[in-house]
């Protein structure tokens, strides 16, 4: 079929670079592009894309400023600019490109927020401001402390300012309560977060970010070592009238825990994989010097934490962008079986290109296809675009699969349009093929919803069955597949329920079935009209 | 070589168009085709060019089924539509080079061909400008430059001189005289007899979808025989019979035609003399292909 390629690829060329079809692609990507952006706003809003935790310790004329930026999955980042800033005032104090874990000092930082925070009689209003490529966030600080001596002279002055969702490590009861602060331990009183990033709730796989520090010592790097056990909270937190820090702490001791690594640093970001059929983690961390005297303890139940995986799929699978372009584009295909196949059968184009050493069906197969090659392109431009926009802007894309299944539920969708679209081309003359298919585009793209509706409503089982109706009703709409394709991934990510009337097999049968048939009904009738004028 | 063979064609079901029409056009041989408009001549051409199923029959392209083998039979056939169609947005060179993509061509080679094709019928100026734009006789240039993409043997030209300037009327003429001397066979359409008669070896005239005819333009010419006009004063219903044994007689006032005289012009002169006919004038008219075609189609003009 050498003959065919050079055909297929200009009547591709022709249908795809046209200002109808580029326009309308270029129109939908900025639109998708504009609406993922409104979903990063909302995304932002919920879970931050870059988390912090950052302690700047002033001490005999130097801020020691250490910390550890991150995105909103737990990895490091390459690259940051942090701003120290008054909230007051918006002065920033001090700005610096770090990544990922940084510690470095400041006799300049020391100066400014020494003079701010004796002078100043009341708190002192600051914030630290972290810019990155995948989002630019402000955190305020969280506290300021001061470390005094036997004599109670301020030592030093430690801010804090934790970006994320921290928790504290608290001491084991045996080191329990201000002994942190006894002369023995002076030196090995530490002050220590977990930030635990759920990333799936299907894997359990999560991230813990864990920072810890010697507050009392903060240049020294505290060494330990961190455990961790999983359990159904109610086994260990069985009364609701004693404090569950207690309840806790008090089955540490009868808990098995498995080790997840060393800490020997300030900062550290380890793998987890949580089983999600419990939903409390407990952490434990033992220091190096002494035994259970310096151990730690925090916890967290996850079970209500929001994997950041289904925050972003729901954003992105459900995106509005998505859906603009599965509704409206089709228009492009109505109008390129009119282009490709109505027109030129009316004015009798077709008629010369007959006269090639082609065939009928050669011509029927060499269009189609030029059509679909656009279905493909465009489709694959679309979802680039808008994964690229959504890496760009959030840090974050679909999965591969996910995006695949966007990709083709998208692609599938246009192509049986077109291929209806193509048939009554192959049919009609063109002014009733524009007023045919225009029609079936508004009952299939914008009407459908109200016909799922009337069925419902005939047939009965009331509201809670529109949704099955829809899936129901889906299999006799060319422009369905996309639906399929979203329910998949979110019930994959456990956003949706399990509805009945969606069958794998029927959902890839469909479409086929739309493809095949009206193809082949289309040939039927092209290979016996007449056309010429 | 074209061979057509029994080939019938209804419209609706009702309208018979061709009605098991058969004739040659050999090789080396420029074959005329007249009829009256609508007499399906076009119909005829689309069928031997694939673009139009016949009910019956076929056409053999070089011995190739254009109904059952039309892929090769082709490839061996050009065709100049009477009026051609093309899809109007398209350039013509890039509509050159999609076309010739049917014919297996590469885009480079499409390309440069397509220059030097649209270059000899006349269109180098006009490469990059839109078939919409383009003339009716400029149509027919690029639907010739196309059939010969694959430089054929054989060619059908429908009507291919109706709308052309003198200019154009010529190009074609020539074309088809030098497409003889290559060895090409061309069937040649036309609705006027006289437009075939400088080039066609042979003409085959149809009429109401049957082929009626089949001549040599020799033939023809010998068919075109003159009327000799007689203005007589005393002339009376005798004369007819007369002159009935000398050619068919018919009077007009005081004038008598007699057509197709099967003797001298002076012995019917002298005949009327002895016969005591004053003769006042005498002429010869000489006839028309035109009135041939009519004769041999069986209708009046």
């Amino acid at each position: 079929m050498k003959y065919v390629l050079t055909p297929v690829l200009y009547d591709f060329k022709r249908s795809f670079i046209r200002l109808s079809t580029l326009l309308l692609l270029v129109l939908f990507i900025v639109g998708g592009v504009g609406l993922s952006y409104l979903a990063y706003s909302f995304f932002v809003q919920q879970l931050r894309p870059v988390n912090t935790c950052t302690t700047i310790v002033l001490s005999n004329g130097t801020a020691l400023v250490r910390g550890i930026v991150y995105d909103v999955s737990g990895n490091l980042l390459d690259k940051a600019t942090i701003k120290i800033y008054r909230v007051d005032t918006n002065e920033v104090l001090f700005e610096k490109e770090v990544s990922g874990n940084f510690s470095f000092t400041s006799n300049d930082l020391y100066d400014k927020l020494f003079k701010l925070i004796r002078s100043s009689s009341q708190q002192v209003s600051l914030a630290i401001r972290i810019e990155a490529s995948v989002g630019e966030v402000e955190y305020p600080i969280t506290s300021i402390d001061n470390v005094v001596d036997s004599s109670y002279r301020v030592n030093s002055t430690i801010l804090t300012f934790l970006g994320g969702q921290f928790v504290s490590f608290n001491p084991l009861s045996s080191t329990s309560g201000e002994r942190g602060y006894s002369e023995e331990l002076r030196e090995y009183v530490i002050r220590g977060y977990f930030h635990l990033i759920l990333l799936s709730k299907k894997t359990g796989d999560a991230r813990l970010v864990v920072y810890v520090f010697n507050y009392t010592s903060p240049s020294r790097v505290v060494e330990g070592f961190l455990e961790y056990n999983v359990t159904k909270s109610e086994t260990v937190i069985p009364s609701i009238t004693t404090s569950i820090h207690m309840q806790i702490i008090g089955s540490v001791e009868n808990l098995t825990f498995k080790p997840i690594g060393r800490i020997n640093s300030f900062a550290r970001i380890f793998e987890l994989e949580l089983p999600m059929d419990k939903d409390l983690l407990i952490l434990k961390l033992s220091l190096d010097r002494g035994e259970s005297n310096f151990s730690y303890v925090g916890w967290i139940n996850y079970e209500f934490l929001i994997p950041v995986e289904n925050r972003y799929v729901q954003v992105l699978s459900g995106g509005t962008g998505l859906s603009l372009f599965s509704q409206f584009f089709p228009i492009v295909f109505l109008y390129l079986a009119y282009v490709l196949m109505a027109k030129p059968r009316s004015t009798g184009a077709l008629e010369f290109i007959l006269a090639r050493p082609i065939t009928r069906w050669d011509i029927y197969v060499t269009r189609y296809f030029a059509g679909v090659l656009v279905a493909f392109v465009s489709t694959a431009l679309f979802t680039l675009a808008i994964n690229v926009s959504n890496l760009v802007l959030l840090g974050l894309t679909l999965d591969l699969w996910s995006s695949i299944l966007v990709y083709l539920g998208l692609t599938a969708s246009l192509i049986a349009f077109y291929t209806l679209c193509y048939m009554l081309a192959s049919s009609l003359r063109s002014g009733m093929y524009l007023a045919t298919s225009i029609v079936l585009f508004f009952i299939f793209s914008l009407f459908w919803n109200v016909i799922v509706l009337l069925y419902t409503a005939t047939v009965g089982g009331g509201f809670a069955n529109y949704m099955e109706n829809s899936y129901l009703l889906g299999y006799f709409n060319p422009l369905s597949p996309i639906s399929y394709a979203l329910y998949y991934i979110q019930y994959n990510y456990g956003l949706t329920q399990e509805i009945p009337t969606v069958n794998p097999v029927a959902t890839v049968l469909a479409p086929t079935l739309w493809i095949t048939i009206l193809f082949t009904i289309g040939y039927m009738i092209f290979k016996k009209i007449n056309i010429t004028t | 070589m074209i061979d057509i063979v029994n080939v019938s064609k209804t419209f609706k079901k009702r309208i018979k168009a061709l009605d098991k029409v058969s004739f040659k056009v050999n090789n080396g041989e420029i074959v005329g085709y007249v009829g009256l408009n609508g007499a399906g001549k076009t119909t005829t051409i689309r069928i031997a060019v694939g673009v139009l199923p016949p009910d019956s029959g076929d056409v053999l392209i070089n011995g190739y089924s254009i109904t059952s083998d039309k892929r090769r039979a082709s490839k061996y056939v050009g065709w100049v539509p009477e009026i051609p169609i093309f899809e109007p947005d398209a350039k013509a060179l890039d509509y050159f080079v999609y076309l010739a993509g049917y014919y297996g061509i590469g885009v480079s080679e499409a390309r440069s061909l397509g220059k030097r094709l649209l270059e000899e019928v006349g269109l180098g100026n006009a490469l990059y400008r839109k078939l919409k734009e383009y003339s009716l006789g400029m149509k027919k240039r690029f639907a010739l430059a196309v059939s010969m993409i694959n430089n054929p043997d054989n060619y059908l030209f429908d009507e291919v001189l109706n709308g052309l300037d003198p200019q154009g009327i010529a190009f074609f003429r020539d074309l088809t005289l030098k497409l003889r001397k290559n060895g090409c066979s061309v069937l040649f359409s036309s609705h006027i007899l006289s437009e075939v008669e400088g080039i066609a070896d042979k003409v085959v005239f149809i009429h109401r979808g049957k082929i009626v005819k089949e001549m040599t333009i020799k033939e023809i010419k010998s068919m075109a025989k003159p009327i000799l006009r007689i203005k007589v004063s005393n002339i009376d219903d005798r004369i007819v019979d007369l002159l009935g044994d000398y050619g068919r007689a018919r009077i007009e006032g005081n004038i008598i035609y007699l057509e197709e005289p099967r003797v001298k012009a002076s012995t019917i002169a002298r005949l009327l003399v002895e016969e005591g006919y004053s003769v006042e004038e005498f002429s010869t008219i000489e006839s028309r292909l035109e009135d041939v075609f009519f004769k041999i189609i069986g209708e009046k003009k």
